[in-house]
């Protein structure tokens, strides 16, 4: 009875719409010119696989950030690389040099 | 897993990546790539220098000129006086700023192009001063005077408030190049120009006009325009002081500069210029080309290389160096040199090699840099136990003789000490008691706020647990150093062994032990227990010598000196013709006018050493004759001591034994000439020439009484009369007098 009553007030409703818009409908099933063509293509929707694809993206960001700390590296390195004089025994030596040769020469001692 | 994504959507998101992409591309990572660069680079990284130039290519212009005036202009000095790791002299040798071998050092091909873009583009500061020096510098170096002008007088185009400074250097090159007219042009253009702000400015063109005007031979002139400008910065500096009144104490470095100017002109009063030139290269026949050249006043030689000082300048390419309108005056050369130049190489330069300048001199002074000698043993920290240690080394072509020094490492650094001189060969076996007693110097500490011998120094090479080492110097047959064994030693080349041992013979005694410990007073007081309970006991008298020698070099103790008499005696009587005790008791009889005593120890002195004495003890023995009235003998060791000792520091006894002997002061005023005294570290160094000059003159006004005035006055300066000296009574007298009682 209920469902009856408000059928008919849907229907009394809805009366003055009338559906116009078949031919869009039939362009978009049934695209004929380019620029239809063009909007199908731009609004298809595409399925794609996360997993390769995201593997992808990942090595690829990791190649750029491990070339990045590459060369930070480098930078640390470097700063080691500054040597310092030292003068012994009369004689003026880099101190890292002079260090080696002395601890080769004890290491020679005790061998 | 899938998702389902818009086509769209899909070219959305790929654009926006790609401009996500292309910025990071184009603006980010090249920033990013430039402070690597500047990272690297400052940091004297390997390829820094490489990142830095593709940095500045890449940079866009305005960032260029940035990049090339903070990491290239900015690393590279244009004065010589810095910017050079390793500085060279007679009396010394010091490191500049190391650079990180050659990962930092930009080379003449790799700067000039981006130097002469910021000379044309750049703006008009600092960076672009020293960008058109760095480049004259190279052309000069290159000798292309031409080019050098040119790229001034372009720089000075739109040089603003730096365009003085480079019509300054202009000036410079017309006359390092023999233009002078047109360098004194320049600077009357220069002086035309309403003052600069810079304090500094005025006095370096004055002390530039100075020297084109010596050579001009208008030494007055210099002297008048030195003057104005000393009144001038005086003025100023008044003014400024005025207006801030907390800088007290400034002083500008300038006013020091001029002042010392000054004083050589004033000695070279009407003197000319003189030319200093030569070449500088290795005994191999390389030619040092880009190395520094200093030629530096007697007045600056007792402090570091500063930009103020007027003669520096940098070798062409065939190491080639000439120093014009040089003012007279007392002058020593100095190298500046990059680590490779000097690695496994030294110039044997001594003491007192002085250049003298006189008027209109041309002067030709080269420097040639040897091998450093290898040394053979003991090395590489041999431990040594018996009782004559070898000394041996390669031998050295045209070495007459040779000297051994043993090093004694103290904190924070190590003292030396002559073992051996005149070695024949290249190879010695010393008895190790040579070493024991080598005359080694020790340190003093503060104690109570008064100096005592730090007494484990005192050990000298007689501590077994002390690693010596030794190194070895070279003579010719006219006594010059021409090698030595000790210097630069960077790669594994020039490294070679290493000079270290270890002297086990003998262990260490109760009373080492405490003097090593710092208990001094103890150490003495065992010692003499020793000695007292075996008087055969060498070490411990040696040592009781040595403490005494020590502590009267603090406290001038006649008591103290005294009582250590009696010990030297002793050791003297155990171990004959020991040197240094035979000049001790000379020096002791000495100072008491016990002369028969002094001379004794004078006679044994000559003979241990073989007859050869050195122009110090020479010069001590003339004037103790001198004080005895033995005239005639002590003019004849002055004068050999004078021709051994280049400094001349005795002469003003010489002269006063010349005047007591009766000679004219004509002729005594002659010799002062002939000797000029060279005092590094005293700038009141006595003019002996013109001091008795003045007595010449003050004679002719005196008349009669002056040569008895004179006699009485030398006189009381032989017997120490100092009541008398202070009143001499003639004013010229009186300096003169003065002057003797600092000669020492």
């Amino acid at each position: 009875m209920e469902r009856e009553s408000m059928n008919k007030r849907l229907r009394e409703e809805l009366e003055e719409l009338r559906f116009g818009g078949q031919e869009n409908v039939v362009r978009r099933t049934h695209p004929r010119s380019w620029r239809d063509r063009l909007l199908a293509l731009w609004n298809k929707e595409l399925e794609l696989p996360v997993v390769p694809l995201g593997l992808s993206f990942f090595i690829l960001l990791a190649v750029a950030a491990a070339s990045q700390l590459r060369s930070s590296d480098d930078g640390s390195e470097a700063a080691d690389n500054r040597r310092e004089l030292v003068e012994v025994g009369g004689n003026t030596y880099w101190k890292d040099d002079y260090e080696r040769a002395v601890a080769a020469i004890e290491n020679k001692d005790q061998g | 897993m899938k998702i389902r994504i818009k086509v769209k959507h899909l070219v959305i998101a790929t654009l926006l990546i790609g401009a996500a992409v292309s910025l990071l591309q184009l603006v980010v990572i090249p920033k990013l790539q430039v402070r690597a660069a500047i990272q690297d680079y400052a940091a004297g990284a390997p390829g820094g220098k490489e990142a830095m130039l593709a940095a500045i290519d890449r940079a866009t212009s305005s960032q260029r000129l940035e990049l090339i005036s903070e990491y290239m202009i900015s690393y590279v000095e244009a004065s010589p006086a810095r910017g050079f790791d390793v500085y060279v002299g007679p009396s010394s040798v010091w490191s500049g700023s190391p650079q990180n071998e050659n990962t930092r050092h930009w080379s003449w091909e790799e700067m000039l192009p981006y130097l002469l873009e910021y000379v044309a583009d750049g703006p008009a500061d600092s960076y672009r001063f020293r960008a058109a020096t760095q480049l004259v510098q190279f052309y000069l170096s290159e000798g292309r005077s031409d080019q050098a002008l040119s790229l001034l007088e372009q720089a000075e185009e739109r040089g603003g408030t730096w365009r003085g400074k480079l019509m300054l250097e202009r000036a410079k090159v017309y006359a390092q190049i023999g233009k002078s007219g047109e360098a004194m042009r320049l600077i009357e253009r220069l002086e035309a120009e309403p003052a600069s702000t810079d304090l500094d400015f005025s006095g370096s063109v004055v002390q530039f006009k100075a020297q084109l005007l010596v050579g001009q031979g208008k030494g007055e002139d210099a002297i008048q325009a030195v003057d104005r400008e000393l009144k001038a910065l005086e003025e100023r500096i008044g003014q400024l002081k005025s207006e801030l009144p907390d800088n007290e104490d400034f002083v500008p470095a300038k006013l020091e500069e001029l002042k010392l100017l000054r004083m050589q002109l004033e000695k070279a009063m009407n003197g000319s210029g003189a030319t200093v030139s030569g070449t500088v290269r290795r005994s191999d026949g390389k030619l040092l080309g880009r190395v520094g050249v200093f030629l530096r006043s007697e007045r600056d030689v007792n402090h570091s290389i500063v930009d103020g000082e007027p003669y520096q300048i940098f070798t062409d390419a065939q190491g080639r160096y000439e120093f014009n309108n040089v003012i007279p005056g007392n002058y020593q050369l100095y190298l500046g040199l990059p680590f490779d130049q000097i690695d496994g190489w030294t110039w044997p330069a001594m003491n007192d090699d002085w250049i003298v300048v006189e008027d209109g001199d041309t002067l030709t002074e080269n420097v040639i840099l040897r091998p450093l000698i290898s040394i053979k043993e003991p090395v590489n920290e041999a431990k040594l136990t018996g009782a004559t240690v070898k000394f041996s080394w390669e031998p050295i072509e045209g070495a007459s003789y040779y000297a051994l020094y043993g090093t004694i490492p103290i904190e924070n650094g190590s003292t030396s000490s002559i073992i051996e001189d005149r070695i024949a060969q290249s190879e010695i076996a010393l008895p190790i008691q040579s070493l024991y007693e080598a005359p080694s110097g020790f340190v003093s500490r503060d104690e109570d706020g008064r100096s005592v011998p730090d007494s484990a120094t005192l050990l000298g090479f007689s501590n077994p647990e002390l690693r010596y080492s030794w190194y070895v110097e070279a003579y010719d047959n006219d006594g010059r150093l021409i090698a030595r064994s000790n210097g630069y030693r960077l790669n594994e080349a020039t490294m070679g062994a290493l000079p270290f041992f270890y002297l086990k013979e003998r262990t260490l005694t109760a009373a080492d032990r405490l003097m090593l410990d710092g208990r001094l007073d103890e150490g003495l007081a065992e010692y003499r227990r020793a000695y007292e309970a075996d008087t055969q006991d060498r070490h411990s008298l040696y040592m009781i010598t040595r403490i005494y020698g020590a502590q009267s070099a603090f406290n001038e103790s006649a008591e103290l000196r005294a009582e250590s008499i009696a010990y030297l005696k002793a050791l003297l009587k155990l171990v004959p013709g020991k040197k240094g005790v035979l000049f001790g008791l000379f020096d002791y009889y000495d100072s008491r006018k016990e002369w028969s005593e002094a001379e004794k120890y004078y006679e044994e002195y000559l003979k241990a050493s073989g007859g050869i004495t050195d122009g110090y003890t020479q010069s001590r023995y003339a004037t103790s004759l001198m004080k005895q009235r033995q005239t005639e003998e002590a003019l004849v060791q002055f004068r050999e001591a004078l021709k051994r000792d280049r400094t001349h520091r005795f002469v003003g006894h010489y002269l006063a034994a010349e005047l007591y002997a009766g000679e004219s002061f004509e002729k005594v005023a002659g010799l002062a000439a002939d000797y000029p005294e060279i005092a590094p570290y005293d700038s009141n160094s006595p003019e002996w020439s013109r001091l008795v000059e003045a007595m010449a003159i003050e004679e002719s006004e005196m008349k009669a009484s002056y040569g008895q005035l004179l006699k009485g006055a030398l006189e009381a300066y032989f017997d120490e009369d100092s009541r008398t000296l202070d009143a001499v009574g003639a004013p010229m007298l009186q300096a003169f007098v003065t002057a003797l009682r600092n000669v020492n």
